[in-house]
């Protein structure tokens, strides 16, 4: 946790750069479709009592976890094609994630900290008709705070290609190397959405989701989900328990690799007061969660998952907690009406930077116009789209 | 983690929630849309082709009409210290706002044309008469 404040004073301070950004941008014609967008989690879920014999000394176990991440946008090309109208456009972002994850383990006699970071690059192209490709490389560090000098980089990628066959029906293929189970996997992506983006809608996206939204107005939206959690991170070797034995593997390792993923069915709210602003909070109960440490030296000239010395799976359900913040910054494209655009944030929305599968949730989806929103209209509401005369 | 907590929720409330006059305009954007699919009888996939281009018309618009405004202001706000030649300008810059947003228009219509008929080009520029014509019924409703 030692790095969090400096997060939490970034963050204090982004919305003055945010502010000042805003105020340039109102006479450039905006660049982007996708707003730079920060976000801030956290995630606790329950203890649990170990038992495995190779675990069981350690006590019981509790996982919590602070993640702050961006995308920004670096490049965006629009190209319009004369013979047919369309326009199809480019996307480049820059992507990052800067996560402290928490295992805490009773009888460790010390905590551990245990630190991933990344900066990638992603990648979208709408072509205009139907179809979006969708490519993301993430190359991260993973450290344990307690041993800083040894980190081991790794990197996971997504390539997907989505079609949208109607406006409530989509579908998704492509390919993930992720770490988001706890071990190095190499899976295929199946997906589809059925429904309107801009409504009610389904979404099914193995493996890494499966949600339905339900907007309640324009500023609440409830998401029901089961989706996995979990990550690999360094873990120091380099505790000394009462009766002198070494843990947590009594190898020559001086770090070992440890793998956790839970499974989260559970009910999530949005609230996005503004486009630049929103916030959500989440709850419900983690099932068939799994821990497992593997040997670095047994497993650093495989390319395949990792081989464990001690694994632990838990039946037994158990609650779990998780909100964060996001802010989006900068005048964006309009993208009203543009189902393409629609789907294009739909799944830079679904597949968060980092790997971990907690993502800046889905503000910035378009949603249906509100009678009930305007009711409430002004003239200064209006100044952009009529002109004096239109009132007379 | 109580020191998170806190800052967490000091966070949630003490953040000015910039801008709801932002979600609004996100209202008004989705009013349109409605608006002009009912107006000009898009269909799935001329909606699909129409709506990047109008938005890109409409992003165009909004930062012309932005930036003359803005020169507008303060050369109105000192239009008695202008002499004869810098009030011409300002008479040429007006002319040469109008030509701007005239050829916008003009492109778009080049642009929609392999995407709508021309009918049903005709009827983007009713569309957006009924749509600032409901805007002002809202809003004198309102009052």
């Amino acid at each position: 946790m030692s790095g969090l404040p400096k997060i939490l004073l970034f963050v204090l301070l982004i919305p003055f750069f945010g502010i000042k950004g805003l105020s340039q941008d109102q006479q450039k014609e905006p660049r982007h479709y996708l707003a730079n967008t920060f976000y801030l989690n956290y995630y606790a879920s329950n203890r649990y009592d170990l038992t495995e014999k190779e675990l069981d000394s350690l006590g019981n176990y509790s996982f919590d976890q602070t993640n702050f991440a961006f995308y920004i946008p670096l490049l965006t090309r629009d190209k319009f094609r004369k013979d047919s109208g369309i326009i199809a456009n480019h996307h480049l972002l820059l992507t990052g994630n800067y996560l402290f994850a928490n295992p805490h383990f009773s009888n460790l006699p010390t905590r551990h900290t245990l630190v991933r970071n990344s900066i990638g690059i992603r990648y979208m192209y709408n072509n205009g008709k139907k179809g979006i490709w969708f490519f993301d490389f993430n190359p991260f560090v993973t450290y344990d705070n307690r041993d800083k000098a040894n980190k081991v980089f790794r990197n996971s990628s997504i390539a997907v290609y989505n079609h949208r066959f109607s406006e409530t029906f989509s579908m998704t293929i492509g390919f993930t190397k992720t770490f988001l189970f706890g071990d190095r996997l190499r899976l295929p992506i199946l997906g589809m959405r059925v429904g309107r983006l801009d409504g009610v809608y389904g979404s099914l996206i193995f493996p890494r989701n499966l949600s339905i939204h339900v907007p309640l107005g324009r500023k609440f939206t409830v998401v029901g989900f089961v989706r996995p959690m979990g990550g690999v991170y360094n873990f120091a070797n380099n505790d000394t328990m009462p009766d002198g034995s070494k843990f947590i593997y009594n190898g020559r390792d001086s770090v070992v690799i440890f793998g956790r993923y839970e499974f989260l069915n559970g009910l999530r709210l949005e609230f996005n007061p503004s486009s630049h602003f929103s916030w959500f909070i989440s709850g419900g109960v983690t099932k068939n969660n799994v821990i497992g440490f593997a040997s670095y030296q047994a497993n650093q000239s495989r390319t395949k998952r990792f081989l464990p010395f001690a694994v632990e799976q838990f039946s037994k359900p158990a609650g779990f907690f998780h909100a964060g913040l996001t802010w989006r910054f900068g005048k964006t494209k309009k993208v009203a009406g543009n189902l393409n655009m629609y789907e294009l944030i739909y799944l830079n929305n679904t597949f968060d930077p980092g790997d971990n599968n907690d993502g800046p949730g889905s503000g910035n989806q378009p949603k249906k116009s509100s009678k009930k929103g305007l009711k409430k209209l002004s003239y200064k509401d209006l100044e952009d789209f009529i002109e004096p005369q239109d009132l007379y | 983690m109580k020191r998170f907590g806190i800052i967490f929720f000091m966070l949630l409330f003490c953040i000015p929630q910039l801008a709801g006059a932002q979600k609004k305009k996100e209202d008004i954007e989705a009013l349109r849309v409605t608006i002009f699919t009912k107006t000009i009888g898009l269909t799935t996939a001329e909606a699909g082709k129409f709506w990047p281009l109008y938005n890109q018309y409409l992003d165009k618009k909004e930062t012309l009409w932005k930036n003359h405004q803005e020169l507008r202001k303060t050369k109105y706000k000192n239009i008695d210290q202008l002499n004869e030649a810098q009030t011409m300008e300002m008479i040429e810059g007006e002319l040469e706002f109008k030509q701007k947003e005239l050829d916008l228009q003009k492109q778009l219509v080049n642009q929609l044309k392999p995407v709508l008929s021309s009918k049903k080009i005709a009827l983007v520029f009713k569309a957006e008469e009924d749509f600032r014509k409901e805007l002002v019924r809202l809003l004198k409703e309102k009052n």
